[in-house]
Formats: C-alpha cells, structure tokens, sequence
C-alpha cells in the first residue's frame, strides 16, 4: 500500500525519538480519524453505538494497514491517535457547548433566541480541563491516561510507545486516576457553589 | 504544597493494603503533617473508581459526536430539546419545550438521525412535513413548525400527545365493548379524514394511534404516509424506506402492490380486531418474509367471537369485512366502516352481515357501491397487464437484435472462410448452419415482437375504454377523488413508460393519443365532471397531439388520425379558452376547421356521420366562444353551422345527431341576434331551436340533457318575449305561456333529484323569468308567489357559495320584483325590506367588471328611491337616486363609456328625474331629464334601449310636463 509509506516512515522516526515525526503523523491521523467519524455517522446503525476507541483502531488499519508487522509502530501511531481523538472530540464538545449558550445559533428561528441558562460545560471540556491541569504537574500520567481512554490502549501498548516498565505504566495510570478523579470532584463542587450564589 | 514524588510514593504504599491497616500506615507517615495526609486520604478515596468518571466523559462525547444524542439540551430555534421519544430508520423524535416569552408549550420535534441525511430521507422527510402541513383535525396530531438546524439538517416540530396507545388505553381504563367501538369510530374519523385529504397512513398500529386522558384519539407517524395525488413515487423509495409492521399490514403490502385507501381499512380491521379480544389479529411468529406472507396474505382473521364469547356476530362481520384480503371486497372508505359500526350500535343491520349471506349478495352490493377502492383496483390490475406487454415487447425485440447480431457473426464467418481460400467443406457447412439458425431466431423474435405490440395496442385499448367506465361509474361517488387521481397517475406512468419503448410506428401513435385525451378528460374535461385538474389536463392533450404529428403530416389524409386530431385540439381550443386566453383558443378551433372539412370530404370506408359533423360542431363552439365579444362573427359562425347540418339532414332526415346540433346552433344564432338587437330574428331562431330539442325530446324522453337544453330555450325566449329588466319584444302574454314551459320542465328536472343542487338552482331562475314578465291585471299574487318559492330555492345556494356573485345576483333580482309585486299590493313596509334585501345580498359584489350586478343594484337602488319619493319619503328618495347616480358615475368614468355604462347613467339620471319631478322640484328634474336623455341617445345598440322604452318616455314627458316651465 503506497499511502502507508510515508506514515510508515513517520511512525519510524517516531520510534527512533525524533520528536518532529510527531508533527508530521498527527494531522494525517486526525484527518482519518475525521473522516472516519464522518463515515460512521452516514451509516445507519442500529443497536450497536461505535466508540471513540474503536474508531483509533480502525483508523489504524486504514492508515498503516496489516502489511506493518511491527508492533512498536502501532504503538506509537496510537499515542498519535489518542492525542487526536482527544482533539476531536474536545473540539466537537467545545463547538456545542457554544452552540448551547447561543454562539452557534439555528439557522432557523421565528423569533429571536433567547438566552439559555448557564449550562454545565459537558463532562469531557471538565475531564479535559483537568487534564491539562495534570500535564502542568505530570505530563507523562496525562499522557498515559490520554492513551488509555482516547485510543484504549492497555498498559503494554502505552508501555511499548514511552519505552516504560509495564509495572510503571500501571502504577502511574493508578496515580493519574485518582488524581483526576478527585481534581473533577473538586471542580463539580466548586461550580455547584457557584450555582447556589447566583 | 506537598512533594508529588512523596505523595505518589505513599499512595503506592498505602493503596493496596487492607483498610485498617492503610490507616494506620498514614497515621504514621503523616503524623506531622496533617496538609500531607488529607491529601493522599482523598486520593485514595477517588481511587475506588477511577477511570470510571473519564471513560463515560469520552464515551458520551464520542456518542454525542457519532449520534443524535448530542441534541439532548441543545435549542433548535426557540425549542429546547428534553429527551428522547422515539426513534425510527432515519429519523428520532424528542421531546421539545417551546421556551419563548409567550409559550412555555411542550411539543415533539422529529429530526434526520445525523449522517442520516441523504437526498432521499431528507426528500421523505419533507414530504411527510407536507403531508402533515394538508391535515388539519382534532385527532390528528398537528404540524406546529418547521425549519433546520445551523447544520442544515431539517426538523418539524408536532403537536405532542401524552396518551397511551389505543390497545393500553382500553385495557388500563377497562372501556366495555360500546365505549371501545365509540372510541373506533372517533379513530375510523381521523382516517376518513386523512383520506379525504388523499392521505394513506400505511402504518395505522396501536402504538400509531395515541388516547390522551381525556379520551381523545390522536394519530401519529405519518412517517411512512403517501399522498395519492403527489409527485412522490413510491418506486423511487428503497425498501427500507417503505416499511410496514407485519401484524397490521395487509396482503398488497407485504406482496409490493399498489396501495390504496383499503390499506388503512385492513390494518383498522387488524385493529379493532385487538380492541375486541385483546389480543393482535395475525400474530406473526417470526420475521422470515414466508412467515409473514403465510400469515398475512393466506391465512383467514378469525372470527373475533371465537376467542372471545359475548362478541355479537355483527362485530364479528364487521372485523371480517374490515380484513378481507382482497381490498375491493373490503369498507370501501373509513366512512363506511365507521356507519356499520355506528349501525350495529345502534341495532341497525349491518352492510358486513348482508355480505354474509353469499358472494352473489356481495356482488350486488358492490355494483351498487362500486365506489374508490375497487375501481382503482380493475384499473390498476388492466394497467398491470399493459406493464407485462410492455415486457414481452422489450424482450421480443432484444431478441430480434440479437439474432441479428448473431447472423451478421455468421455471415462474416462465412465471407472470411470464403475470402481465406480455405473450402473445407465443413467449416463453411458450420457457418452456414450458425446463419441460417440467426436467420430463423430473427424471424422468430420478429413474429414475437409483432404479437408483443399487438397485444399492447389491444390492452391499452381496453384499458383506456376501462378506464373511462371506472372512472365515471366513481366519479359521482363521495370520496372517490382519490381513487381518480390514483387512475389518472398510474395510467400516465405507464404511457410514459410506452412512449420509451422502440418501434413507434404510426398506429400506436394513433392510440397513444387516443389514450391521452382519455386521460386528458378525466383530469379536466372543460364540459363535464372531471378532477378539474385543467393544467395536467392541458399537459396531457399537448403530449398526445406531440406524439400523433410525426404520424399525421405523414397521412394527413388518414380519417383517424384527422379525427384524432381535431379531438385533441379542439379539447385544447376549449381549455385554453377557458383558462382566460380566449384569443388563443378561438385560434385553436379556427385552424381546425380546414381539418374537419377534409374530413367531411373523406371517401374511408370507416368514416360515417361521425367524419361529417366535426366541422359544423366547431362552429357552434365557436359561435359561442365570440359571442361576448364579436355577436357579428358569432351570427357568422352559427348560419354556416346550420347551413352544414341542414345540408346533413338532407342526406339523413332524423337523425337526432344532427337535430341536437342544429338546436344548439339555432339557439346560439338566437343569441347572437338578441345582443345586435334584432329581436324578431333572435325569436325567429329560438322557435327553431326550440323545435328541434321539442322533437328530439318526443322520440327520447330519458334524455335529461335534452330537457334541460329546452328548458333553456323556453327561459331564454321567455326573456326576449316580455321580462322588462332585459331587452324584449314586449309580448307578455305570450312569454306567460313560454316561461310556464319553462317551469313545468324544471320542476321534472328537480323533482328527479332533490339534491341536485344545479336543478334548485334552475328551477329558481325559471320561476323568476315566469315571475318577472308584468303579472297582468290579477297576477300579482301568483307573480309574488312564484318569485317567494324562487328565493327559497336560490337563497340556500346564495350561502352555501359566499364568494359567488352570480347566485347573488339572481336572487337580488327575485327581491326587487317581490318588492315590486309587494308595492303593488299595498304592503309597503315588506316592499322597502325586498329592496333593502335585494341591495344587501349583492352589495358586497358590487364592481365595475361586472356589470350585471352594478346594473342590479342601481336598478333596486332605484326602485326603492321611486318608492321613497312615491310615498312622501323626499328625504330617502333624493338620497337615494343621487347615490345611485354617483355609484354610476363612479362605474363609468372611463371613456369610452361601454353602453351598459352609459345605459346605467342614463337610467340613473331618468331616475333622479322622475324622483324629483315627484316631490315637486321642477327645474332639477327638468336639467335630468335632459341629461338623461342625452345619454340615452348615445346608446349604440337599439336592442339595449328596448327594456326601458317606458323609463325613457317617462324622461321625455318630464321635459313636456305642464308643471315644469
């Protein structure tokens, strides 16, 4: 498959530490991811609802195909892949929260719309927010933990592409976890204190 | 701020250990630090579940971000979206509030699934907002509003029902078999209703039909719904978009056939069948296709009392007329369904327990109520035929081509063994073996073709005669029209689909466009009872007449295709005539006339009387069509009509064809006579008509079209004989005798059928012209009579058509000369209401365009004005007539004036002389007078004067009065 090479390429040189790869297999993962979704969303499906996660993998296949044996690569193309999942779906989240609060307006509209009440952002824009909370004090756990629910990557995979003991890997995750489980609690019960002001 | 590394370190140690001792442990390691403690304490609280929380966030994003479940929350418009409500193939439905300062209204809003909005579900989706937008009824539920989301994706929003599904709904509040059948028939409505709006659900379930708390029924989904009369073909749709639910579809839609109204009845059979037992009429076992086949088309609903006892066998023949699997042996409309139940409610015998007693009962029943379903069903299946025809032409001539095909193959063959020099003997024997087997296969399929298209032409003669029968033997039925429409779309989907086959040769031409004005007719026949459809109708005719010119300039000779010909054009003359381009459709039949006079001059042996009338009957066409505004060239056209059907009458005496068309050229003759003023002539040729429809009555008495043709003309010539408010011969006596005529036939007419509402109406005017001729010295007691029972019977159809001026008129006139009569008779105070009357019914019709109700209103206006100065009223009177002077004034400001315009002044001024010469102002009626008869003499038409030879020797007396000096 020719368009498996230059990402085959790029996945190498990612493997090998140079950190500009990264730029360059990024926007052609978020592109397919893209497309992907696109493509799921024309199809009508039923009873079976697709996951972010399984949409990584697919991508995946498309992308790279089974001719790259090599599992470092898939790995690595994975990390990718959850960074931009993660981009996505963070992008998606944040484009209808504006439209929630009137910033996307519909097109159609008899009278003016009003206002809507102060919303809660939804819980991924708070999941990411403390995320990005943890990559100030952490930036490997957030990593890791974009890898495990942004492309469902288990701990060897996460271990394979950061060149990391598996036991680290889990141990840290662990950590992660917590932390932002608690950093999201923490969040909710400030902004319900907030609500209850006003 | 503690050290991450410290805390990271701790949480390890501590995470795994056993509750008890993990408190310990901390205890020990934090004991001086208290920050440091309730740090990993908390961190090992939100280690029970962690991941949980983000995997759900990423979760609901993803499906947010692959599904419509992002919408939840979301506005669209001024509609907030609740929650789900319901989901279908392409589409879901939610709860909605309406969240604007005015409404706090909750609705559903039924939107595309996303990624789901292909051309053809957003194309059904608009057209089930359409069908939604044409039904309008209290137990449908209602279209509110519409538009599409910033993403383009469209949205309407309904009326949202909170009620329970009929079946639930029975159940939970235990209704007994009355109340149930009471709520039916309240459903059987809401269908009958969307059918008479063309309308077929396809899809009626219980679960599509909703019974709020209040009891009310109300039907949903219309999702799957067709509308007979649209352009959505259900062809275009792929099977998934055409689904049904397998215990409530009926035999035509599992096996792919047409639809119908009848669909809806059997799942309304389905339906009440559960409402009765409580349990589904065709339970089906699996989704296989022969499960559902096997149960829904071959296998018999039972008799519901078989399940349960106490179901009355009226119920039980109900629910099996209801599901019969053939839809013409099925309630031919919703409202027949609903009146046998209403019937066995109320112990009346029942439609579906006669049918019961054989299939000869049925037959009868249907012939006497052949009605939508079952016509569409004869139709469609000869149409059917035709689609399989068609076939065997295709195929017949794909296998012509290839035999051709293969025998040029052999040819060349056999050329190239030749030209090779190679004559073995065999290869050149196989050759011309392959050849001469071509050969044979192409004669073959030569002769199959030939009795392919054969067939064709036979069929679709059939169909199109079938056609017509079906159509008019409906066509008077209520609730038909759909059924019609359905005839007239399926029959042009299957021309066209001729027309797209090879090998047109002439004959077919022939019979296409045959077959096209047929439809053309049902559509809009501009002389009969058609779908008034005249646009199609017109589109129609254009496309016959374009496919018979190829064949006709090659034979313009050919009597059958001439006669095709002039059908076609000379429907096209009256349809354009009629849609207001008069100027067009004169052309249209003026250019015929050659046609039809090569015609007559035809030597065919197939070309009898038929070949020879076409020419003098388009020039009674056009003798009407100039009448208005040419009556010179109308006279014209009627004396050559009547010279070519007297010269016919020498050649066949008697043949009532003939006749008719003379009487009908006669009276237009008379009429155009009447309108340049020559009244003895106008009489002259209404005797004549009336002659000929008098004979051609005698030798066929059951003829109504006759009758009321003569019963016109003795009208027609009661008028010109002596009714004052028109011109006339002044021979009241004889139009006495006339207009008794004229009553007499009319009242046969209506008495034949009360409720044609068309012979109320003639019958009324009839009485009129015999009421408004001067009532002689003791008549006017008769005349008031006459005129009371004419307003009785013009009155009723006055309010059933508000927006009509001619009822109006009509029945304005009635009231000025009961006022008149009443005058006479001394009853001063009901003549002044007559007159108030009268100007009050056409007041609001009052407009320059149409001058006979201007001419109506200034005439009682004037009259009342005359009674007002008559009875010392001077005041009303001087009012009145000065109105009414104005109100011509303001009619006729535009020059030149027309002569009703000036005839209008005129009389205004006469008026305004007489009433004031009446209350003693002599110079003033003096300078009227004058005037008045200054207009007078400008008058044209010496005809139009006749009417008021009194009034205007009333004006000229006023000039002579001794009173005025």
């Amino acid at each position: 498959m020719q368009a498996s090479e230059p990402i085959t390429l790029a996945l190498q040189g990612l493997a090998k530490g140079d950190s500009s790869a990264f730029d360059k297999v990024m926007p052609m993962v978020y592109a397919e991811l893209r497309n992907l979704a696109g493509y799921y969303l024309r199809q009508e499906r039923k009873e079976h609802t697709l996951q972010p996660t399984a949409l990584v993998h697919e991508a995946y296949f498309r992308l790279v195909g089974q001719a790259q044996p090599e599992y470092q690569n898939r790995s690595h193309f994975m990390g990718v892949a959850a960074h931009a999942m993660r981009q996505i779906l963070i992008d998606h989240a944040r484009t209808r929260n504006a439209a929630k609060r009137g910033g996307g307006q519909a097109v159609f509209s008899i009278d003016e719309c009003m206002d809507a009440p102060l919303e809660r952002p939804s819980a991924l824009i708070q999941v990411d927010d403390a995320l990005q909370a943890l990559e100030i004090q952490d930036p490997r756990k957030a990593q890791l933990v974009e890898m495990r629910f942004f492309a469902g990557m288990t701990a060897e995979e996460s271990a394979e592409a950061l060149g990391l003991p598996v036991q680290k890997v889990r141990a840290e995750l662990r950590i992660a976890q917590a932390w932002l489980k608690r950093e999201l609690d923490n969040r909710n019960k400030s902004q319900t204190q907030v609500e209850n002001q006003a | 701020m503690n050290d991450w590394q410290q805390v990271q370190q701790l949480f390890l140690e501590a995470v795994d250990l056993p509750l008890e001792e993990r408190t310990r442990f901390l205890e020990r390691c934090c004991a001086n630090n208290p920050e440091l403690l309730g740090d990993i304490e908390s961190l090992l609280e939100a280690d029970s579940d962690s991941g949980e929380s983000i995997e759900m966030a990423v979760q609901s994003e993803g499906v947010s971000l692959l599904d419509n479940h992002v919408l939840i929350g979301e506005r669209l418009g001024m509609y907030r979206i609740v929650r789900e409500i319901g989901r279908g193939g392409m589409g879901s439905v939610y709860l909605a509030l309406r969240d604007d300062q005015e409404y706090h209204k909750e609705v559903a809003l039924k939107i595309v699934k996303r990624g789901m909005d292909t051309a053809e579900v957003l194309e059904r989706f608009r057209y089930e907002r359409q069908i939604l937008a044409n039904l309008d009824h209290p137990y449908i539920a209602r279209l509110f509003d519409g538009g599409s989301t910033a993403d383009a994706v469209p949205f309407f929003v309904m009326e949202y029902i909170e009620g329970k599904p009929v079946s639930v709904f029975c159940r939970e509040n235990g209704l007994d078999l009355r109340a149930r059948c009471e709520l039916f028939i309240r459903i059987l409505e809401a269908v009958a209703y969307a059918h008479r709006s063309l309308v077929v659900h396809r899809d009626l379930k219980p679960a599509n039909i909703l019974i709020t708390a209040e009891g009310t029924p109300k039907l949903l989904d219309f999702g799957v719904a067709k509308l007979l009369s649209g352009d959505m073909d259900d062809r275009t749709l792929t099977p998934n978009l055409r689904p049904f639910t397998p215990g409530y579809a009926s035999p035509e839609q599992v096996r792919g056939l047409p639809i119908t109204t009848s669909t809806d009845i059997y799942s309304l059979g389905a339906i009440l069948y559960e409402l009765l037992i409580g349990k589904p009429a065709q339970p089906i076992e699996s989704n296989s296709p022969s499960e559902i086949e096997r149960v829904v088309c071959d296998t018999e609903v039972p008799r519901p009392s078989l399940s349960l006892h106490g179901i009355p066998s009226d119920l039980d023949n109900i629910v099996l007329m209801a599901t019969r699997k053939q839809p013409d042996r099925r309630y031919q409309s919703a409202v027949q369904f609903a009146e046998d139940i209403r019937r066995h409610l109320d112990g009346r015998p029942v439609i579906a327990r006669q049918d019961s007693l054989g299939y000869r009962a049925s037959k009868f029943i249907l012939r006497n109520r052949l009605q939508a379903a079952a016509a569409s069903v004869v139709a469609t299946s000869l149409i059917a035929g035709l689609g399989i025809s068609l076939v065997q032409t295709h195929r017949a001539n794909a296998a012509r081509a290839n035999a051709e095909a293969e025998r040029q193959i052999a040819l060349q063959q056999t050329s190239r063994a030749e030209a090779a020099g190679r004559s073995e003997l065999q290869q050149k024997m196989v050759a011309d073996q392959q050849r001469l087997l071509a050969s044979a296969q192409r004669d073959e399929a030569e002769q199959q073709r030939a009795i392919a298209e054969q067939r064709v032409k036979e069929i679709l003669d059939l169909a199109g005669s079938a056609l017509f029968d079906v159509h008019d033997a409906i066509a008077k039925l209520p609730g038909s029209l759909s059924a019609r429409r359905t005839i007239v779309k399926t029959a042009l989907q299957y021309l066209e689909g001729l027309e797209k086959q090879a090998g047109m040769d002439d004959s077919m031409r022939q019979v296409l466009c045959a077959a096209y004005y047929k439809i053309a007719m049902i559509q809009g026949d501009p002389q009969g009872a058609s779908l008034q459809d005249f646009q199609s109708a017109e589109t129609s005719l254009l496309k016959g007449e374009s496919l018979l010119m190829p064949a006709y300039n090659r034979n313009p000779n050919d009597a059958t295709l001439m006669m095709r010909l002039i059908e076609t054009r000379a429907s096209l003359a009256e349809l354009r005539y009629r849609s207001g381009r008069r100027n067009e459709g004169i052309k249209t039949y003026l250019d015929l006339i050659p046609v039809a006079h090569r015609l007559s001059l035809s030597l065919d042996k197939g070309c009898h009387l038929e070949c020879k009338t076409q020419e003098p009957a388009l020039e009674n066409s056009l003798t009407y069509e100039v009448m208005a505004s040419d009556p010179e060239q109308a006279l014209n056209h009627a004396n050559r009509g009547i010279t070519l059907e007297h010269t016919l009458l020498a050649q066949n005496p008697n043949e009532p064809v003939l006749i008719q068309g003379l009487g009908s050229l006669m009276a237009g003759g008379a009429g155009a006579y009447r309108m340049l003023g020559d009244l003895e002539k106008a009489g002259e040729y209404y005797r004549a008509s009336i002659a000929a429809r008098e004979e051609l009555l005698r030798k066929d008495p059951s003829n109504n079209l006759v009758r009321r043709s003569l019963m016109i003309n003795y009208g027609n010539y009661t008028t010109l004989l002596g009714n004052p408010w028109s011109p006339n011969l002044g021979r009241p006596a004889e139009a006495r005798i006339y207009g008794a005529k004229c009553v007499a036939l009319a009242r046969e007419i209506a008495a034949a059928d009360p409720n044609d509402v068309t012979a109320r109406h003639d019958l009324g005017m009839s009485l009129n012209r015999l009421a408004t001729i001067d009532p002689g010295p003791n008549g006017t007691a008769e005349s008031l009579a006459q005129l009371e029972e004419s307003s009785s019977l013009i009155e009723p159809i006055v309010k059933a058509n508000p927006q009509s001026a001619e009822p109006a008129d009509q029945l304005a006139l009635d009231l000025e000369y009961e006022g008149h009569r009443l005058e006479s008779l001394g009853r001063k105070a009901d003549a002044e209401a007559a007159y108030l009357k009268s100007m009050a019914v056409i007041q609001s019709f009052m407009d320059a365009r149409n001058s006979t109700v201007l001419s109506q209103y200034l005439a009682t206006e004037q009259s009342l004005a005359l009674f007002h100065a008559v009875n010392g009223d001077k005041t009303s009177a001087l009012n009145l007539a000065n109105h009414s002077l104005s109100a011509a004034e303001s009619y006729s400001d535009q020059s030149p004036r027309t002569d009703i315009q000036t005839l209008n002044l005129a009389k205004a001024w006469s008026t305004l002389g007489v009433v004031q010469s009446k209350l003693g102002m002599a110079e003033e009626a003096r300078q009227s007078a004058v005037k008045a008869l200054q207009l007078w003499d400008e008058i044209k038409k010496p005809g139009l004067l006749l009417p008021f030879r009194q009034t205007v020797a009333d004006t000229q007396a006023l000039l002579n009065s001794p009173h005025i000096q």
